[in-house]
């Protein structure tokens, strides 16, 4: 009968249709279905990755998973909580940060097994094993350097050079990760911001910070340093703020550059532009990477909006504002660190990184890792052994002695205060160095939020500084020697 | 080849097809005990699926020794399959449907031992309607639901319930075969002048009590059921009248219907407005739907195996998301596998329908059925798929529902009845 036949071939379309239907979302649509927010199973399959571990550089574990209070279930642990702010937080509901964000993949097992493996793990249910990642953080300067803060809230960045490795990255208020789900509302939530990484998206005034740079730039240009400059060490007023000196001069004649640098006196910088172009500090300003975002091997790095340059500025008083840091551009720690990294390392600014070599999940052997790219150069040796000398004659007889007083170590600084925002709240900064004959060293730069006193940041830093110096530089082969405070 | 060679190789055919659904069940069995802790629970379901496959195969060999060889063992396999599914889903229902397998393969085989005339289906026609109207009335009245809340289509107490429209399914098709056979050159009118008159005076009681049926099931604000009715009601209509006008205005009148249920109706509403757009309501209204089709992207095309995936995040997954369940577990090699078994029952059911092309009564009520079988796991699919609006109608075998699997296992019945009796008596009126 055709009407039997008729309604066999419609009914067999029917469940043609379906058949192809379930193909289109099982295949064909899958993979945008499955990665919807709304897909509990995203949680379920999030729940069961057995995710990598992070090391610090001498294999101490900051990071690693393990089975949950009650036993059913994996959970992400930080026996040292102190190191958040590199390593960052892994939470299921909130999301990733940090190293974790950086390193994800890996550490979740996304690297490493090949298409096939992937596919027989998910086929056997086999929970994803993550790779691991040793980091060139550094425990013990870590803990110095939270130590060191107390606290202040504020951020501390410690390296070694030549090889730019980050060995502390402090950022407080510290948060713990280990109950990153129980206190997210109030960490999103509280004004002092603790799940901002103050070290690499902290954006601050720069304020006397600016000095070594001018100096620097005053230097290499054959500006004379030790000549007296008429009203030198008069205070500056730029937007309503009144900028003095750091510390008192020890004469009443007028500061050389040189003196105006020991004692931080920003009236001597803000009359730099009668002997060098503006433009010839903007240049400075970017050999210094002071206008773009340092590099750190994917870690999310920031710098504040791009001001005008100086050679486009026409009122004195935002020159001025500019050469005393009180202008539009804004530096974050990291950056800050690049100003004495270079000066540290020859004049060149290295290659940071903060991690040292990864592991994948099948491997045993780690695989170190390299940063990319190549040193840029910044100043001439000769200005670096010049401006050397300052931040050690600043150091040991002007705004940093306080740094060398916390110090066996011959340490080479300088200090500064910024003001910032509308209330003119006072961040002191500092940034500093310790050298080995050998070229290596360990740099420092500081800043510290809400503090009144100038020499706060100086006293932070040099007791991080001589923590770090303890491991990675020997008494014998600082430079230059000296005999112990 | 002799008569019992043929017999002997259908009866070794439907072994060894009840062998291969056996093998599939118990790697299932064994694998759900392994991967959901549940130790035994499914073995011994299997097991008991086992006995009763095998007993009711023997009973089958002694009743209906020439029956169709693949109607059981896909009838079987779709059972076992449907109650490892809901052991997995929702174990406190599963030794529950596991009785009603029993019962239902008890029902099966009571049909396969009477009359293969199949007079008495046809003599009582009116009998069975009004006995499966009246059973739908003292629902209306006296209906409650298991679950404490919803649609109040059942009829029972204390644990055992029963669902009265499920009953009604097959005594329609009966009585509509039936009635339709009777009137059947009235209805066809081939080629001849039209004879308006005469075919009203056919197709009115016809529609009088399909339209009472239609209207008793829509009372019960079971429109799934009613879809399924006015389907199967159109398709035999065309079979027996070969009129393609009929299913046109029979469209036509679905589509009316449909707009004037979406007014009418709340329950239809909201199924409609989720099937036309269910993403922005993916956590709220649409919640089932959206996870039922994640359920399949879920799946991908091997699934993640039985115990090992995610279905139960659908709400009332046991019942009219299990079509969900089977694509997440089994991939789209298990959706393709169930959808092959319903294609070749239906197509089984069809082509028994053509041997009894000169037998109108018999052929349409093998059509029907099928029919019956083919909509209601069109309809429950396509609405898992998101190609129609949810009907709320359960798969069929699978699903967990007593009165539903019932209700399946006598349509097989029917259907074993149907592929052995070579009867003639067919061509008159009873």
């Amino acid at each position: 009968m055709k009407e039997l036949r008729r309604v066999a071939l419609a009914t067999l379309s029917a469940f043609l249709l379906i058949a192809l239907t379930a193909a289109y979302w099982s295949v064909i649509a899958a993979e945008g279905l499955l990665q919807r927010e709304d897909n509990p199973r995203l949680v379920e399959a999030e729940a069961i990755i057995h995710r990598g571990r992070v090391y610090d550089r001498q294999g101490i574990l900051l990071a690693t998973t393990t089975v949950n209070y009650d036993g059913i279930g994996l959970r992400r642990l930080y026996p040292h909580p102190e190191v958040a702010p590199a390593v960052g937080y892994y939470s299921a509901q909130f999301g990733v940060s940090g190293i974790e964000a950086t390193y994800d993949a890996l550490l979740r097992g996304d690297e490493g097994p090949t298409l096939f493996e992937k596919w027989l793990r998910d086929l056997l249910h086999e929970p994803p094993v993550g790779g691991d990642v040793r980091l060139t953080l550094d425990l013990q300067v870590q803990r110095a350097a939270v130590q060191a803060l107390g606290d202040y809230a504020g951020a501390i960045v410690v390296a070694t050079i030549p090889d730019g490795a980050i060995r502390a990255m402090v950022s407080a208020p510290i948060f713990n990760p280990n109950v990153l789900d129980e206190d997210w509302h109030h960490l999103i939530q509280a004004p002092d911001a603790p799940l901002l990484n103050r070290v690499t998206q902290g954006v601050y005034q720069p304020g006397g910070l600016l000095e070594t740079v001018l100096l620097g730039t005053a230097i290499a240009h054959r500006m004379d340093t030790e000549a007296p400059i008429p009203g030198g060490a008069m205070p500056v007023q730029v937007n309503g703020l009144t900028l003095d000196c750091g510390q008192p001069l020890p004469t009443e004649n007028d500061p050389s550059l040189h003196e105006a640098y020991i004692h931080a006196c920003p009236g001597a910088f803000t009359q730099i532009t009668t002997d060098i172009r503006p433009a010839v500090i903007d240049q400075a300003f970017w050999r210094f990477g002071l206008l773009t975002p340092p590099d750190l091997l994917g870690l999310n790095t920031d710098i504040g909006d791009s001001p005008l340059p100086l050679a486009f500025l026409r009122d004195d008083e935002a020159i001025r504002a500019a050469l005393a840091g009180q202008g539009a551009l804004t530096v974050t720690p990291l950056q800050a660190l690049e100003i004495v990294a270079a000066i540290a390392n020859g004049g060149n600014a290295p290659l940071y990184h903060l991690v040292e070599a990864t592991r994948l999940p099948t491997a045993s052997e780690w695989q170190p890792v390299q940063p990319v790219g190549m040193p840029r150069a910044v100043l001439t040796r000769q200005t670096t052994e010049q401006l050397q000398t300052q931040m050690r004659s600043a150091a040991v007889e002007g705004i940093a002695a306080d740094a060398q007083a916390q110090s066996i170590y011959p340490i080479l600084g300088h200090a500064a205060t910024a003001y910032s925002g509308p209330e003119a709240t006072p961040l002191q900064w500092f940034i500093g160095m310790i050298r080995a004959s050998d070229g290596s060293a360990v740099i420092i730069a500081v800043v510290v939020e809400g503090a009144d006193s100038p020499t706060l940041a100086a006293q932070i830093g040099g007791q991080t500084l001589d923590a770090a110096a303890r491991i990675y530089i020997s008494q014998e082969t600082a430079v230059p020697q000296i005999t112990a405070p | 080849m002799t008569f019992d060679r043929v017999t002997r190789n259908a009866r070794f055919r439907e072994m060894l097809l009840l062998g291969l659904a056996g093998a599939f069940l118990l790697v299932n069995a064994i694998v759900l005990d392994l991967a959901a802790d549940n130790l035994w629970t499914p073995t011994l379901l299997f097991l008991l699926w086992a006995v009763t496959a095998i007993a009711g195969h023997r009973a089958l060999n002694r009743s209906l020794p020439q029956r169709d060889p693949f109607i059981y063992p896909i009838a079987m396999l779709l059972s076992g399959w449907g109650l490892l599914m809901i052991q997995r889903l929702a174990p406190n229902f599963a030794w529950r449907q596991a009785m009603w397998l029993l019962l239902s393969l008890g029902v099966m085989l009571a049909i396969s031992t009477l009359p293969m005339h199949l007079r008495w289906l046809r003599r009582y026609r009116y009998t069975w309607l009004f006995g499966g109207l009246t059973l739908l009335l003292v629902t209306i009245l006296l209906g409650v639901n298991p679950s404490g809340a919803g649609p109040r289509l059942w009829l029972g107490a204390r644990g055992l319930f029963f669902q009265p429209s499920e009953l009604l399914k097959p005594v329609l098709v009966i009585f509509l075969a039936s009635y339709m056979a009777d009137y059947r050159d009235l209805i066809r009118n081939d080629g001849r002048e039209t004879r308006y008159l005469p075919l009203a005076r056919a197709l009115g009681p016809l529609l009088l009590m399909w339209g009472l049926c239609m209207v008793v099931v829509i009372w019960q604000q079971d429109l799934g059921t009613a879809t399924l009715f006015f389907i199967v009601f159109l398709t035999l209509l065309y079979i027996a009248s070969g009129q393609g006008l009929y299913v046109l205005i029979g469209m036509a009148l679905l589509l009316l219907a449909a707009i004037a249920a979406y007014r009418l109706f709340d329950v239809v509403q909201l199924r409609v407005d989720v099937w036309l757009n269910p993403w922005p309501e993916a956590n709220g209204r649409a919640f089932q739907i959206v996870q039922s089709l994640q359920a399949f992207a879920a799946g991908d095309v091997l699934g993640q195996g039985i115990g090992l995936g995610s279905p139960i995040y659908i709400p009332v997954i046991h019942s009219d998301f299990i079509f969900a369940a089977v694509a997440e577990e089994w991939g789209l090699i298990g959706v393709l596998t169930v959808l092959s078994s319903f294609a070749v029952l239906v197509m089984r059911g069809l082509q028994l329908a053509a041997l009894w092309s000169e037998a109108p009564f018999r052929m349409l009520m093998a059509a029907g059925l099928s029919m019956l079988l083919a909509v209601q796991s069109l309809l429950i699919m396509g609405g898992v798929l998101k190609i129609i609006p949810m009907t709320g109608v359960t798969l069929p075998f699978m699903s967990y529902g007593g009165s539903s699997l019932l209700v399946n296992f006598a349509l097989v019945g029917l259907f074993l009845v149907l592929s052995t009796s070579r009867a003639t008596e067919e061509t008159t009126a009873p």
